[in-house]
Order: structure tokens, then sequence, then C-alpha cells
């Protein structure tokens, strides 16, 4: 992945903008999809991404009684999955840095009757508002590459995690073929565009979301990645032919 | 380390998500089998097919049954073998037979295995609900009914092609001998064995008073 050059700049999609600024970015593009966030996932994926979400969900091994963060976690397809799983013994919390999919996610779960062992907190990845030590499973679906400073991400979720908890990092990734690379590209560039445009009426929204992919690291490099931020036994399952990849490290 | 099977994650997952609707479709209209599967829960299996190569974990809840192709923790039954070896066992009869003189390798809790065999041997799975469930219930119906069709006419064909086989063999080539034909043999060998014991014990009698003389 190439980095900006300039100090304190970073990407928004093949935009280099300020630090600062990526936030404010990301959050407008999230206020303006949030209403059609299940909708458009869905037709973009073919409902692919419910299949990436369940092998996530696998690889999380979470157990009845158990405390499970859901970071970026949207409008709630893992939370709710993991509510079932925990039991009312256990906890999931569901956090996103944005308030209108949180808000999406909420109403979702509470009209599923998921009320029980959920708690919902607006909290930036890069800054956990939670003790250490405090998790079981933390997952991120989606999301990190949205992250400003996604080292920094990686460090705070260390932290958190309680030892042998696991964090799993679900996110597009690198086509492991040329030709499904063409195909995913001509795809994503002008396809995905114009149904957001369609069905969002917003099209600069999905042509962020495609920049965006292509500007997140690789496999390999998030792996070393998670390394850096002191996460062990660091392995990645590729999925659809490396169009997505989820990543898991242990905290020791 | 990178971590891959020899099938797209997706893919497995696919089959085990359309296996699982379809199996907890079926179990929501047997309250027996359900009761029955409930009685499991809590119990790890295992099932590792080497031919062609895959791993499914089932694990009963109360409510349902998951299928997984991971799970981290340690299963109380594991069976190995090839899909032959599986199918032979989900038709069997004697499920306690078939694994004593099968070719699967069993670890761990048999009992189980047998109860969850009986329970699948009588489930009747419907796979146009899970198809619908997928791609929405005009093309999962129409994809239902193709299976449905598809699965109707393997069965004609397989009846038809093992009825053509069993003439020809019999009939036409004459290699083998029709099961009457067998059975007039064999009742003939037995008429012959009979009748040997029968001189054979004549021979010892006369042989006996002979030399009492």
């Amino acid at each position: 992945m190439s980095e900006p050059s300039e100090p304190n700049s970073t990407h928004f999609g093949y935009k280099t903008v300020h630090s600062d600024s990526k936030e404010e970015l990301v959050a407008g593009v999230f206020h303006s999809v949030a209403a059609k966030y299940d909708l458009m996932n869905d037709l973009m994926s073919a409902g692919v991404h419910r299949l990436w979400k369940r092998f996530t969900l696998e690889l999380s091994g979470v157990r009845e009684g158990q405390v499970v963060l859901d970071l970026a976690g949207g409008t709630g397809d893992l939370a709710a999955k993991f509510s079932r799983l925990v039991g009312a013994e256990g906890t999931v919390v569901l956090a996103d840095i944005n308030d209108s999919m949180l808000k999406v996610g909420r109403d979702k779960l509470t009209d599923l009757g998921l009320v029980q062992n959920i708690q919902y907190t607006q909290a930036n990845a890069e800054h956990l508002p939670f003790p250490d030590h405090c998790f079981d499973c933390i997952t991120i679906a989606f999301g990190l590459r949205n992250v400003t400073d996604k080292d920094a991400a990686l460090r705070s979720m260390q932290r958190v995690l309680k030892p042998g908890g696991r964090l799993l990092v679900l996110e597009f990734s690198k086509p492991s073929s040329k030709l499904l690379g063409r195909i995913y590209d001509a795809y994503s560039f002008s396809l995905l565009p114009a149904m957001g445009k369609l069905i969002a009426n917003d099209s600069d929204s999905y042509q962020y979301l495609a920049e965006s992919i292509r500007k997140h690291p690789d496999q390999d490099t998030l792996k070393d990645m998670m390394i850096e931020a002191g996460f062990a036994r660091c392995e990645y399952y590729n999925m659809t032919g490396g169009i997505v990849a989820v990543h898991r490290g242990i905290k020791p | 380390m990178v971590s891959q099977s020899p099938i797209d994650p997706t893919l497995h997952t696919a089959a085990l998500a359309g296996l699982e609707v379809a199996i907890n479709g079926a179990l929501q209209w047997d309250p027996g089998s359900r009761q029955k599967l409930a009685e499991l829960s809590g119990h790890v299996f295992h099932f590792q097919c080497q031919a062609p190569s895959l791993s499914l974990y089932l694990l009963p809840t109360r409510e349902r049954l998951r299928l997984c192709a991971i799970f981290e923790g340690s299963a109380d039954t594991t069976l190995t073998g090839n899909a032959s070896d599986f199918a032979k066992l989900a038709k069997a009869t004697d499920p306690a037979n078939a694994l004593i003189n099968g070719e699967l390798q069993l670890q761990g809790d048999s009992s189980a295995l047998i109860a969850l065999q009986s329970i699948a041997k009588q489930l009747d799975l419907d796979w146009e609900a899970p198809l619908a469930s997928l791609f929405g219930d005009v093309i999962g119906h129409g994809l239902g009914r193709g299976i449905r069709r598809g699965l109707g006419l393997g069965r004609r064909v397989m009846i038809s092609a093992t009825s053509a086989l069993s003439a020809f063999l019999q009939q036409e080539s004459e290699l083998l001998a029709s099961p009457p034909q067998l059975a007039f043999f064999y009742n003939e060998v037995s008429q012959l064995s009979m009748r040997a014991d029968r001189l054979e014990a004549r021979i010892d009698k006369l042989a006996g008073s002979r030399e009492h003389r």
C-alpha cells in the first residue's frame, strides 16, 4: 500500500486529505448510506456478505457467557448472531463511530427482539473507551479501511482484549487471480457507483467505497500490521478468490 | 501463515448454510426428531470426509442444529472416511453393524452417533426453503423443482440401469445365473450334501455291524 507523502495526511479513497478531516468525511459517507446500508450490501454482494460474516462467526469460536465487541458493527448483522451465541449470561457490545449507523443497528436488533444482552456504544476504534483486558473476542467487519490510523486502532483493540482473546478483521482485500481482479475492478468502478445512484441516490459514497478498498492494505501487509500491534498466531483466510479476507490474531 | 482449505470458504459456507436451513426447516415440522436432537444438545460431532476432502462439525442445540466448517474445541465423536462410506452409514438399517463392519473410522462416543443416524434417516429435507431464502421465492421454487425432478430422474435412471445390466449379464451374455437358477442350484447342492451325509452314516453303520461280527 502506498502511503501519502505529506505528513499528517491520509487517504480518503484516492484523494489525499489531512488526517483530522478523514473521520468527518467518512462520517459523511455513512450518514448518507445508513438507511439503505443493508439493502445495498445485499445487492452489491448478491447476498454473499452473509456467508463472509457466517464464516467469520465460525472462526470467532465464541461460546455462551462470553463478552464480545462488534466494532464498526454498523447495522448489527454480526452482533445479532453473537447475541444468540453468548446467551443470557454473555454480553455483546455493538460499537460504531457513526451515530446514524448505530441508530439503524439498534432499531434493527430491537425489532428482532434482541435486547437482553446487547449494549451500544459510539466509539472511535483508535481510542476504545473500555478498560484493559475486558473482551473475549473483537470483530471488525468492513470497518478497518475507514479508520484513519489503522495501527492505533489495532493497538487499541489489543489493549482491551483479554489474554487469549481473539481479534477478527473481515475486510475487502486483494483478489488472488489477475483475471478476477480485472472483473472486480470493472464491477466496482462502473456498476457499483451506478447501483449506489439508483438505489441510494448517492454515487459518490459508493465511488469512495470502491476507492477505499483499493487503498486498504493487502492480506500480508495487514497480517504484518497485526503482528506489529502485538497479536500472536496471526493468520488469514481468503474468501471468494481473495476479494475478501478474514484475519485472525490472538492476544498473547 | 496463510490458511486455505482446498475449497473456497465462501462455497463451503454456502453449502453448510443451505444444508443447515434445510435440516432446521425439516425439524420445524417434526417435533419428535427435534426432541431427540435436543437430547444430543452440547454434543459435538466431527465428520471428516477424505474423498472428497471436506470437514464438517455438527452441533445440536436445544432449538436447532448448527453446521460449521470450523470449531474451536474437541469433538465428542469423530468419524473419518470416504463419502461413499458416509452414504452407506446414512442409509443403514443397522447403524451399529455398519460402523463395526464398514470402512469408517470412529473415535469417541458411538451411541450418540447411532442416535443421530436414526434421526437423520427419518428427516425429509425440503430443498426449496433454503433455496428460496437464498435466491428469493421465484428462483428458489424453480431451482427446487429442478432439483426434485433431477433427483427423481436420477433414481429412475439408476433403477432402469440396474435392471438392464442384470438382464444383460444373465440373459444376453449368460455370464451370471438368474436368481431362480441359483436357487435351484443351491437346492440341488443341499440335497446332494444331505444324501452324502446319509450315505456316510449308512457306511459307518454297516462298518460298525461288520466289526461286531
